[in-house]
């Protein structure tokens, strides 16, 4: 090698000399512990029975009363009905959108004609306006899961303020 | 462009290092997957090919980068430098192998594109703990992929030697990215003592060898003579020099090679214009002089390279007086034919 080379080469192992150890202990004093079968909770380290089955994840079938539906007397217009709706417990489904629709679903089908009044969240309260229709006809809410792309749950809409909105 | 491509020259010797070295490799990755498989039999294939991989590309590494300063402490170990590119390139390829498969086992199931998702997917840079390892391995491959693409003696031409020395120390950078990619990657779940501390050894190791060549080649730069008046510069007796040897002394800041050899002394420059390997650590066999590296060879009257070869280096001036070699330190243009001086033979009378 030629001089410059060597002094290059002297700087860099020197360089390396001094930062690589400090990376490596550094590195192993950080060293998160790692969870052993002894330092699990009691619950998770119970004995499984030997015929215990892992249960499948549960599909989006309509949950057991999972909102709660209000009508909100004189918080609309002459001809225009408020409702509120109130999640008791966090939704399995994921982006769930409510619609008021004159038809029932079929299928687990949004039906044709269904009105869009909004997004639902979790464990929020949530006020729609019903549509001018809703008025003069019979109807439901339907909850509608956009991500699977299909019918969640089906709410009677309360034709009274103390009515619940049980499916 | 003068230089042409011409390919690996094959030879027995370089057919037999690579022989060792990929049954060396098939080895490792079978004894590494078996004992895997039966010590964690939980262990999915895929993980222990990951993890064989890049256990092997580490220790190839390990080898390549102690190969130099083991050479420069003792000439012992030189018949391993003479095929270390084959080994440097190997090394990449495990590694390429390495780093594909973690790609497509942790990033190509996603709905982002696999090489972006490398560098977004943990962007926790402040944490040391839980620092994105990932793209240092990255780098470090990158790095090793310039040095493996560039390792053909068509680029060492092209780039030349200073230049292609320069580009190939970035293995420095890579080591040190490596180390980091281990150590805040696989150490950080991995509780056995066993691969903590083979990375310590081997990064001690490694350090300790590159740091005592350095500062052994310190102390033969600092000893650099100067010149008096006449510009020549006494460097040794003659006797001092071994027949078909070198004494290598420290110049003007550059190495000079004086060699003796049929009665002869030359000197002609320390550095060899293929890999800058050390001439004056060499012989001269069949009237030339050797580079102990890969077998350049120079005549040491003029410092060219015999027909057909084209290489040249500085030669010196050299006179011989009084049983001591004197050497003008004023480098010669590369080729230059310079007269050897003369070593007067002592005659021993013998009496009846």
């Amino acid at each position: 090698m030629t001089q410059a080379l060597r002094q290059r080469h002297r700087t860099l192992v020197t360089a390396l000399a001094l930062a690589l150890p400090t990376v490596f202990l550094s590195g192993l004093l950080v060293r998160q512990p790692v969870p052993a079968s002894g330092s699990l909770p009691t619950a998770l380290t119970g004995s499984t029975p030997s015929e215990a089955r892992i249960a499948p994840p549960e599909r989006s079938g309509p949950p057991e009363s999972p909102v709660a539906v209000r009508l909100l007397p004189g918080a609309g217009s002459a001809t225009e009905a408020v409702i509120e709706l109130q999640t008791a417990r966090e939704l399995s489904a994921p982006d769930v959108l409510v619609y008021w629709s004159a038809a029932e679903p079929e299928a687990g089908r949004l039906p044709a004609g269904a009105t869009l009044l909004g997004p639902l969240k979790d464990t929020q309260a949530a006020r729609f306006a019903l549509p001018e229709r809703a008025a003069s006809a019979a109807g439901r809410l339907i909850l509608y899961g956009l991500a699977r792309q299909e019918v969640v749950a089906t709410l009677q809409v309360p034709t009274s303020p103390r009515e619940g909105g049980a499916p | 462009v003068s230089h042409t491509y011409s390919a690996v020259a094959w030879n027995r010797q370089k057919r037999v290092y690579d022989a060792v070295m990929v049954g060396g490799v098939a080895l490792y990755l079978a004894l590494f997957c078996g004992l895997g498989a039966v010590v964690h039999p939980n262990a999915t294939v895929e993980t222990l090919l990951i993890r064989g991989l890049g256990t092997c590309a580490l220790l190839l590494l390990h080898v390549v980068l102690m190969i130099g300063p083991l050479c420069r402490l003792s000439p012992q170990f030189l018949p391993l430098l003479y095929n270390r590119r084959h080994l440097g390139v190997t090394t990449f390829f495990v590694g390429l192998a390495h780093g594909v498969f973690s790609i497509i086992q942790f990033h190509a199931l996603g709905d982002l594109n696999p090489l972006v998702s490398v560098f977004v997917s943990n962007t926790r840079y402040a944490s040391l703990a839980d620092f994105p390892f990932q793209p240092l391995g990255f780098f470090a491959l990158l790095i090793l992929f310039l040095m493996a693409a560039t390792s053909h003696d068509f680029w060492l031409k092209n780039l030349t030697a200073p230049v292609w020395k320069g580009l190939h120390m970035l293995v420095y950078v890579a080591y040190g990215l490596l180390v980091a990619h281990v150590t805040l990657g696989v150490l950080q779940a991995e509780t056995s003592p066993l691969l903590a501390g083979a990375l310590g050894v081997g990064m001690v190791v490694v350090l300790g060898l590159h740091v005592a060549a350095a500062y052994r080649e310190r102390a033969a730069d600092a000893a650099a003579q100067t010149a008096g008046d006449d510009r020549f510069v006494e460097v040794c007796a003659v006797d001092e020099i071994p027949e078909k040897r070198a004494r290598v002394v420290a110049l003007s800041g550059e190495r000079v090679a004086v060699f003796k050899y049929d009665g002869q002394v030359s000197a002609i420059s320390n550095v060899c214009q293929h890999q800058n390997g050390p001439l004056g650590e060499g012989k001269v066999i069949d009237g030339c002089v050797t580079c102990p590296w890969h077998g350049y060879q120079y005549l040491p009257c003029s410092g060219a390279s015999p027909a057909p070869f084209t290489e040249k280096v500085p030669t010196f001036n050299v006179r011989v007086a009084g049983g001591k070699v004197f050497v003008d330190p004023r480098p010669n243009p590369p080729g230059t034919r310079v007269e050897p001086a003369r070593v007067i033979e002592k005659k021993v009378r013998v009496s009846a």
